[in-house]
């Protein structure tokens, strides 16, 4: 019996992949919230560009082709899946596994000179914000992770192919939020 | 899964350029360098402004170039590594209810949160948290030296009477003293040791958890069971449609 995911279309899509962007409807609302409030505060509160200088532009700028570099493998397993080649769509998924690990060992590393510098979440508000966004951000990073490895796993075996396209269209908006958080807190000084 | 494979021309068949999804991803790096280098060449272009439209030329370079082509870089990947354009409509929907959703939000918050004053109210605190930061730019981190959040506490808090002083509207002196500080606190003038607090009523600041937990529950909570109950309930409807349809259907096979 298949499952429920790819056999049952109420709306005219199969029922997995409009689970998916209704979790990123929602996932709008979450990081839009966000990110609003931020870009009100920063308007009203020019003195945070004193706060703001101090983020590493170049590091944000590595994270940022990093997630680039990922969503394009990730769009390249969904293509092999496309075609039944299971093999090759969990290369891809391991390549944007390997992306997502970089992408978190960059971070690691910039949290902790900005932590061991005194720029901690409890400094001012910007440092809340920033800590809060790209904290949030990361989780979604590590819990796509996960996901993309069981992906693999089955995809290896030529099984459960369809997912392959639900964790990307996932990665790809993780990929958007970072887009927009790159200027948002490394470029707008 | 949907027919998207056609999309791309195939990193096998005719080398990793001619796919598709490298080109747009070649196209993303292009526009990644660009949006680096934009901001960092607008402050040479100099003072001025642009003919008629009253905003500074680094201004403009610096939005266009960091955000104008965040939105393209987004655009990209939506349309061309996501295909939402050839996605079914209700994918569509979700996400622009979502995005409206997102729009009365800041509609309805911006007016009171990037303005610290208005015809019937001031927002004194965040006046001060202004004054505070912009006259002492090393209590947030100084020339890029170390930083220790604790001596920026207490040197927010030693500036605390001077800024209450210079950022009353009324022309009157804030009050001194522990007095004064009750007094100050609850018109919220006198910020405490945090160099933030009292920027909301109640005494709530940003860096309280506390503070985050509430919002989160806020956001979560109305935004989640609103879009979930709406979900829920225009897919029983869809089910029920289609339900009755083929029981009809069956129904006349059987007369």
């Amino acid at each position: 019996m298949k499952p429920i995911a790819t056999t049952r279309a109420a709306a005219g899509i199969a029922t997995g992949k409009l689970a998916v962007w209704w979790v990123l409807a929602s996932e709008v609302v979450i990081f839009g919230g966000l990110l609003a409030s931020y870009v009100m505060h920063r308007l009203g509160h020019p003195e945070w560009a004193d706060a703001a200088v101090h983020t590493n532009t170049t590091i944000g700028a590595f994270n940022t082709f990093v997630l680039l570099t990922s969503s394009l493998t990730a769009v390249l397993a969904h293509q092999a899946a496309e075609r039944g080649d299971g093999a090759r769509a969990a290369k891809f998924l391991y390549f944007t596994i390997g992306g997502a690990a970089t992408f978190i060992g960059v971070k690691t590393y910039e949290w902790w000179y900005e932590i061991s510098h005194g720029y901690t979440i409890a400094s001012n508000t910007f440092w809340s914000f920033y800590y809060s966004a790209a904290g949030l951000h990361a989780f979604h990073v590590i819990a796509g992770a996960v996901i993309m490895a069981f992906v693999a796993r089955d995809a290896k075996r030529n099984l459960e192919l369809h997912r392959v396209e639900l964790i990307g269209i996932y990665w790809h908006f993780v990929d958007i939020v970072w887009i927009f958080l790159f200027p948002l807190l490394y470029i707008a000084k | 899964m949907a027919a998207h494979s056609d999309s791309g021309s195939g990193a096998r068949s005719g080398g990793w350029l001619s796919n598709h999804y490298v080109k747009i991803y070649l196209i993303l790096l292009g526009l990644l360098v660009i949006s680096i280098v934009g901001p960092e060449v607008a402050p040479r272009l100099g003072e001025g402004q642009f003919p008629g439209l009253g905003i500074r030329v680094v201004t403009f370079v610096t939005l266009v170039t960091a955000f104008g082509i965040a939105v393209v870089k987004a655009w990209l990947v939506v349309k061309h590594f996501m295909h939402l354009s050839i996605e079914r409509p209700i994918a569509k929907w979700f996400l622009a209810a979502s995005v409206l959703l997102m729009a009365l939000f800041w509609g309805g918050i911006a007016p009171d949160v990037q303005n610290h004053s208005g015809a019937n109210w001031e927002n004194m605190a965040a006046q001060a948290a202004v004054a505070r930061g912009l006259s002492e730019p090393e209590a947030h981190g100084g020339e890029g030296e170390a930083h220790d959040a604790g001596t920026a506490g207490a040197a927010g808090a030693a500036h605390d009477d001077e800024a209450a002083g210079t950022t009353d509207a009324h022309g009157d002196e804030a009050p001194h003293g522990s007095e004064g500080a009750d007094a100050g606190s609850e018109a919220g003038l006198v910020p405490t040791a945090k160099s933030d607090a009292n920027l909301l009523p109640g005494g709530y600041n940003f860096t309280h958890a506390a503070f985050w937990s509430v919002v989160g529950l806020v956001a979560v909570g109305t935004n989640a069971v609103a879009i979930l109950l709406s979900i829920g309930a225009g897919l029983l409807i869809l089910e029920t449609l289609k339900g009755l349809r083929e029981w009809r259907a069956e129904r006349r096979r059987e007369a």
